[in-house]
């Protein structure tokens, strides 16, 4: 069987107020013999509330983050309930609406980034 | 051992605990025990008739369509908001291994058994002007329509039946008598978006208050999760909270700086900067109630110094970030 690797975006909390969040699931990870790449390229995804302020931009950044674990060709995975939703809500916004996602790749393409949404 | 015995594969002998109270005789509720056996294609709706019906006539709820659309029959099983008309039995039985127990929706504002006083809810929904506001004419010489895309707009707010089943599951609303709850602030939505109504100021007006509006949603979704017609009232509170920016009417406050300061620390370094946001939506002084928790915090290890000196450069920085940088520069809609 081929090793088990995952994209982890390890969002804002578990870099600092939880960061036992972060050890832990990488010192599991080891045990079990699953390999993760940790997205240092992904931001923070707006825990709701930039979202709140500004919803097309909280997509642009949140897809900007499911980009990065696309460009690996990973499967993405959280340790944040936050973030969890929040990519999701991004990705089934994104894959749901064609418009949008046209938009979203157009702002995308300033930093050289395309969404595909095929995770 | 299972509380059941399956008859055939299509029915089951099950007990079935309801609450029993009535505020005009009973200083308080207690629960009684009906047998029955239960049928594949039954409601919850049919086992509250049967009792009815079968063991003690004096047992009362509301009912009134059948067909999810009156919203009279929302009670709560086991703790889960459910429309008695529109969810099947057996499906709650396996849910709940035959040990299933029927409320009302809320039982401190229970008259008869699963009879509330809905009156609360009745009062936020009117608060927000739950209809069309506008000067029509008397003679008007053409409809008034709205487009698909405007129709689309309402996203599915319309849909809802007033059922209570967000609002008495709302935890928010539980612990603050004050906040208009889910069901109140989808209408909001409703009427707000509506490109015929007028009133949308004064509606985001009304919604925005702290202590009762949007900003008092704790984003838990429960509401998404109990409303029987999937309506998902959260994403309209988010619609909500982005409508105030949208039409800039939002005020400078601790709930509104919270949200747009996000972007102060994701700037500097694509992270959420928490001890900032603090000091940006509460102040120096707002700051002040929060440093026995970062004492607290401190001690534990859990305020990292990522350059190893104190509040300098505490937080690491993602890669590229020059990437998100420019990303909120261009493409930015809403000010604070």
């Amino acid at each position: 069987m081929s090793q088990l690797h995952y994209a982890l975006f390890t969002g804002c909390t578990a870099k600092q107020s939880t960061p036992e969040l972060l050890s832990s699931t990488l010192a599991v990870a080891d045990k079990l013999g699953i390999k993760i790449t940790i997205l240092e390229e992904a931001s923070c995804c707006g825990a709701s509330h930039l979202q709140d302020f500004d919803e097309f931009l909280a997509h642009v950044l949140n897809a900007r983050n499911i980009c990065y674990a696309e460009k690996l060709g990973l499967t993405m995975i959280t340790i944040c309930n936050t973030c969890q939703l929040n990519s999701a809500m991004t990705k089934h916004a994104l894959d749901t609406d064609p418009a949008l996602k046209a938009r979203v790749n157009e702002k995308l393409a300033e930093v050289g980034l395309e969404y595909k949404g095929y995770l | 051992m299972s509380k059941s015995e399956i008859i055939n594969k299509d029915t089951r002998k099950v007990t079935i605990k309801a609450f029993r109270f009535n505020a005009e005789t009973d200083y308080l509720p207690y629960y009684k025990n009906y047998e029955m056996e239960v049928g594949k294609d039954e409601l919850i709706l049919d086992l509250m008739n049967r009792i009815k019906w079968e063991h003690d006539g004096s047992f009362s709820y509301r009912r009134s369509c059948r067909h999810g659309i009156c919203g009279a029959c929302a009670i709560k099983v086991n703790g889960k908001a459910v429309l008695a008309c529109k969810q099947n039995a057996i499906e709650l039985l396996d849910l709940f291994d035959n040990d299933i127990t029927l409320e009302p929706s809320s039982k401190k504002r229970a008259i008869k058994d699963m009879i509330i006083d809905k009156s609360d809810f009745w009062e936020k929904h009117a608060a927000v002007k739950p209809y069309v506001v506008a000067e029509i004419e008397a003679r008007p010489e053409h409809e008034t329509k709205q487009s698909i895309a405007e129709f689309n707009n309402f996203l599915d707010s319309d849909l809802c039946i007033q059922c209570g089943a967000c609002h008495y599951s709302c935890p928010a609303l539980e612990v603050n008598d004050a906040f208009l709850g889910p069901a109140a602030l989808n209408a909001a939505y409703r009427f707000t978006i509506d490109t015929r109504d007028e009133a949308g100021d004064e509606r985001l007006a009304i919604t925005a208050e702290m202590g009762s509006g949007v900003w008092d949603c704790v984003k838990c979704y429960e509401c998404a999760e109990a409303c029987p017609k999937e309506i998902d009232p959260i994403e309209k509170i988010g619609k909500l909270h982005n409508l105030q920016f949208v039409r800039g009417v939002a005020e400078s406050n601790v709930a509104t700086r919270h949200a747009e300061g996000f972007l102060r620390g994701m700037k500097k370094t694509g992270y959420l900067d928490e001890a900032d946001i603090v000091t940006y939506s509460e102040g120096y002084l707002g700051m002040y109630k929060h440093l026995g928790t970062a004492f607290k915090m401190m001690k534990s290890g859990k305020i990292h110094w990522h350059s190893g000196i104190p509040f300098i450069d505490s937080i690491p920085k993602i890669k590229n970030l020059d990437e998100v940088q420019k990303l909120i520069e261009i493409s930015q809609t809403n000010k604070l």
